[in-house]
């Protein structure tokens, strides 16, 4: 099997102050291409830790981490600088966008540095937003910014898109709408996309579901019938 | 445009308050720098070209007689190029005004092809061979309207001489024209310079080829070996006064003494401005990069290098660089012409020579690049310690400790929440406090610096003219006459007193240094000057030895109770030594004073006087006007009155100097304010939400500025005290002493400068919390 991502016994640990926090405890678990995999858990189960360090924002203490066979773990700092640019890309809950650019400008930021990216119009055109492309952020409601937020991940062209709590913001039917979206690239642009969440109903649209608690892996396991995002609630 | 660099100019333009306020500030720097540099190189050439094109003198010798034999000797040196021997002295000029006295300086023009010091021809022609005609000096023919065919009338030798106008001319050797080192500035309505011709004068006069000036030049202006010592040998028994080099010839040394001061000016106040934009700009960066935080996080995870993110930002600081760097540049290129323009025409030289000079181009830019990387690099270097995961978390909230005034519970408890408020602040953000203190001690001391350049010329010259030299009237001879016919003079005129004098310049020598200096004989118990020492105490004129005046007490490393040796003029005569007997203060000129009569014991032969010092109220020029004897009349009133019209021109200087050192002042508040305002939005915004007013929280950031102000100008007064000595130390040399303390009403003039910038500063970024959208910066979570 094609795995895109497999980490092995991954830990992480910080000082607080004086304090040894273990935010992440031997993480082991692997990643296929094409996947739709949900990462749940509450604040502080250690998913953002474990996202931040797939995604090569973040290094591990201990343990291995695999994209295509590749060990990013012993990266050097450009060369994560290289994955991070050319295999991901990232959605975050509070859309973080550039304040003074517009829409497309903030696309632009990312496929002024991409190999072979997307075009920008045809991705607006996917996430519904091409008449609002020159639109400042400001201008943008919640669900439409986190829209500009996945166009800018998606059209740097990466393999996976790593999504933390991208519906955390948003009111109940514009989180599903994101929702939608995410399984439209996942399905129609062959992307593997991996999102945590502390909303366990949307484990129920995942191929497969991570839980987590206090750092650690709990459960792993394949879901054989992923529902469409319409279909779940909460 | 690259994406990242259209969000840089947008990021520019958000802030382009402080982004111009710096830039202004680096402007400043730059452009002082490179205008004062290439003025002061600008007026040198200016001044070497023409000095070499007329044959500018290396060495000045004044004796008391030459003859054609000892100019042949001279001129078979093999480093001698040309000898002119000049027929020079002083004599009044008669005017149709009974009041007015106005001095000449007659000098004979030699009969010689390539002459020294050639005259440059500004009008008409020079005399012809024998005539009674007259070339006039044209800083004195314009300050009195002398024309061509105009008829002047002298008196010399007892005789009065009429002279016809055939030119008005201009000279490498009094491109700056004063009448003694002491007169300090140019006073061409009452002494200027006739050329007559040499055969005239020597006919007229019986002088024959007895001159008592010889000028030379040498093969190579610039050799380092002196050729004083064979001069001396040469003309031991021609009754040698002085030998002055090029270097040591007033008007030469006055023009230096200008270019120099450009030139360490240009070294110093830059640096001030430089500074300061680099501060700013590195605490604004580092803010800017904090605020940035998450977004720098953004590049990151998308996949930008650290480099790419830094270099983002360091371009904010070198486009500060390069565009401020460029405008000083060319700002600075345009004043140095103005300046040059006005420099050549306040010292007569009729050269101007403006030239672009490609190091100052490569420096100025190469200066303000230096200035903004190590701002920029300041500032933005942290981006490489921002890890993009951490950088998504807000940041952890600085850690609250009690200040040192809430340890003390009686004052801490008195205090409104307004002003404790205030006191926090002040008390927990220490680098951009510090900031701005030493920001405002730095405005405040420039501006006392500027206020005192104000005051100090006017003070030295009220204390030169007026306390130390109390005299009206100091009358010349043409040639020393005895002691005893002082008595004739209090007849003459209704004097409230009258005093000898009797000054003659001497070679002092000791250890390695010689220099010519004058030594003024006056009565032990003289009431024309107030001596005092260093320690202000008043002293008295001893009965032998000398007193020294404080400048060549330094020259030549003297102490009260050293001796040195005097090299005597008068042939056959061995050299004495004298005692120091003590050291004075004095403003201007280099000199030596001793008790009259014990100057003619130990220096001279007889009891001889070569001018007097008179107190009066009456008119002494109308007087004195048929006294044959009298070369020349200095009044000291005149010369003060002389000195507030040249006090015109510094006005301008010292207003260009406020005005850079207020920008400084306004500047610091304006970005420090603004800085202030922004890290505090949302403490702000949380007041606003609980019923603060926008002036209440106006009045916060004054109360703060208020308080910085005052602590800043504390500190500046020391500051601007440390400026103003270096200044005496730089600027100090043997023409004159910078060693007026500032008065206090300088050091409040100073103060209301200060306090009137930052006032206006703080006008300036009132708006920002005018416009203060307190529920947007609460819930704002945008980059």
């Amino acid at each position: 099997m094609d795995y895109v991502i497999e980490t092995k016994d991954l830990a992480k640990e910080y000082l607080m102050g004086e304090v040894k926090v273990e935010a992440l405890k031997r993480a082991t678990f692997k990643v296929a291409h094409g996947d739709f995999v949900v990462i749940l858990g509450p604040s502080g189960s250690g998913k953002s830790t474990l996202l931040n360090i797939i995604g090569g924002m973040d290094e591990a203490t201990n343990g291995e981490v695999y994209f295509k066979n590749e060990n990013i773990s012993s990266f050097s700092q450009s060369e994560l600088t290289n994955y991070r640019r050319y295999q991901v890309g990232f959605v975050f809950q509070f859309y973080n966008l550039m304040a003074n650019l517009t829409a497309r400008e903030n696309v632009e930021l990312a496929t002024e540095i991409a190999k072979d990216p997307l075009d920008i119009d045809e991705v607006f055109s996917l996430v519904g937003l091409l008449d609002r492309i020159d639109h400042f952020p400001s201008q943008l409601s919640g669900g439409e910014q986190q829209r500009v937020a996945i166009a800018r991940a998606v059209c740097k062209n990466p393999e996976m898109l790593l999504c933390d709590e991208p519906t955390g913001a948003l009111d109940y039917d514009t989180g599903k709408k994101i929702l939608r979206l995410l399984r439209d690239i996942n399905r129609d642009l062959n992307k593997t996309v991996l999102v945590i969440t502390h909303n366990s109903a949307i484990g129920k649209m995942a191929d497969r579901v991570i839980r987590m608690r206090s750092g650690e892996i709990i459960e792993d396991y394949i879901n054989k019938q992923p529902l469409d995002p319409e279909e779940i609630e909460w | 445009m690259n994406t990242l660099n259209l969000r840089l100019i947008r990021t520019v333009k958000k802030s382009k308050g402080q982004y111009i306020a710096i830039l202004v500030v680096l402007t400043i720097g730059i452009l002082i720098y490179t205008s004062f540099n290439i003025s002061a190189i600008n007026l040198k050439d200016s001044l070497h070209k023409y000095y070499e094109e007329n044959n500018f003198a290396d060495y000045y010798i004044d004796l008391v007689n030459s003859d054609e034999t000892t100019l042949e000797r001279l001129e078979s040196l093999p480093q001698v190029n040309h000898v002119n021997g000049r027929h020079v002295f002083e004599a009044p000029l008669i005017t149709e005004s009974d009041d007015e006295r106005v001095t000449v300086k007659i000098i004979s023009l030699p009969n010689k092809a390539d002459r020294v010091n050639e005259l440059k021809l500004k009008q008409g022609r020079l005399p012809t061979k024998g005539s009674s005609e007259v070339a006039v000096l044209e800083q004195f023919a314009n300050a009195r309207n002398i024309k061509l065919g105009d008829k002047l009338v002298f008196q010399a030798y007892g005789q009065k001489r009429e002279l016809e106008v055939v030119a008005t001319v201009a000279s490498p050797e009094f491109v700056y024209l004063i009448e003694s080192e002491q007169t300090f500035i140019p006073n061409p309505i009452n002494f200027g310079i006739l050329y007559l011709d040499d055969q005239f004068v020597s006919n007229q006069y019986g002088l024959g080829n007895s001159y008592n000036n010889i000028v030379l030049t040498l093969y190579e202006s610039n050799a380092e070996h002196s050729l004083k010592d064979v001069l001396e040998n040469i003309l031991e028994y021609n009754g040698l006064l002085r030998i002055t080099r090029r270097q040591d010839q007033i008007s030469n040394r006055m023009v230096h003494e200008e270019i120099n001061g450009l030139k360490k000016a240009s070294d110093s106040i830059p640096l001030i401005f430089l500074l300061v934009a680099a501060v700013i700009l590195g605490v604004m960066l580092k803010r800017i990069v904090e605020n940035d935080r998450i977004a720098i996080g953004i590049l990151k995870s998308l996949g930008y290098s650290n480099q790419q993110v830094l270099w983002h930002y360091m371009k904010y600081a070198l486009s500060i660089g390069i565009i401020g760097g460029v405008l000083g540049l060319a700002i600075g290129y345009g004043i140095s012409g103005m300046m040059t323009a006005l420099y050549v025409e306040f010292f007569n030289i009729p050269f101007l020579t403006i030239e672009l000079y490609y190091q100052y181009i490569i420096l100025s830019i190469i200066l303000a690049m230096v200035f903004c990387t190590a701002a920029g690099a300041y500032g933005a270097l942290r981006i490489s310690y921002i890890s993009p995961a951490e950088s998504m978390r807000p940041p952890t909230p600085q850690i609250g400790k009690r200040t040192i005034l809430e340890k003390i519970p009686i004052l801490w408890q008195n205090l409104s929440f307004s002003w404790k408020n205030v006191v926090r602040n002040i008390l927990r953000s220490k680098s951009r406090i510090a900031f701005i203190i030493i920001g405002i001690a730095l405005t405040y001391a420039l501006l006392l610096f500027s206020v005192y350049m104000n005051d100090v010329f006017d003070e030295m010259f009220n204390l030169h003219f007026g306390e130390f030299m109390s005299m009206d009237y100091e009358i010349n001879f043409s040639r020393p006459i005895s002691i005893s016919n002082i008595n004739e003079f209090n007849e003459l005129v209704d004097a409230d007193l009258i005093e000898p004098k009797s000054e003659y310049p001497f070679e002092f020598i000791r250890g390695r240094e010689n220099y010519v200096i004058n030594v003024i004989g006056i009565n032990e118990d003289t009431k024309m000057f107030s001596f005092n020492d260093l320690s202000y105490q008043s002293i008295r004129v001893p009965q032998t030895g000398m007193i020294v005046s404080e400048n060549m007490a330094r020259k030549f490393d003297l102490e009260i109770g050293d001796y040195i040796e005097i090299a005597s003029f008068i042939p056959e005569r061995d050299n004495v030594f004298l005692e120091v007997k003590n050291i004075t203060k004095q403003l201007f000129g280099i000199n030596a004073y001793m008790n009259i009569d014990y100057m003619n014991e130990m220096l001279l032969d007889d009891d001889m006087m070569t001018g007097i010092y008179i107190n009066s109220k009456d008119n002494i020029v109308r007087e004195l006007r048929e006294v044959t004897i009298v070369s020349s009349i200095l009044s000291n009133q005149e010369l003060r009155e002389v000195f507030e019209e040249f006090t015109g021109l510094i006005i301008l200087a010292i207003g260009i100097m406020v005005f850079f050192g207020g920008i400084l002042g306004f500047v610091i508040i304006y970005s420090s304010t603004n800085m202030s305002i922004s890290e505090r939005l949302l403490e702000f915004s949380s007041l606003r939400v609980m019923g603060f007013r926008k002036r209440e929280i106006f009045a916060l950031i004054k109360k703060e500025n208020y308080i910085l102000t005052t602590i800043g100008i504390m500190l500046g007064i020391p500051l601007g005290r440390a400026l103003i000595s270096s200044l005496d130390l730089i600027f100090s040399n043997e023409l004159y002493t910078l060693s007026i303390k500032a008065s206090g009403i300088s050091f409040v003039l100073a103060a209301v400068f200060t306090i009137v910038f930052v006032y206006i500063a703080q006008l300036a970024t009132k708006r920002r919390i005018e416009k203060l959208d307190f529920l947007e910066a609460l819930k704002n979570r945008m980059v």
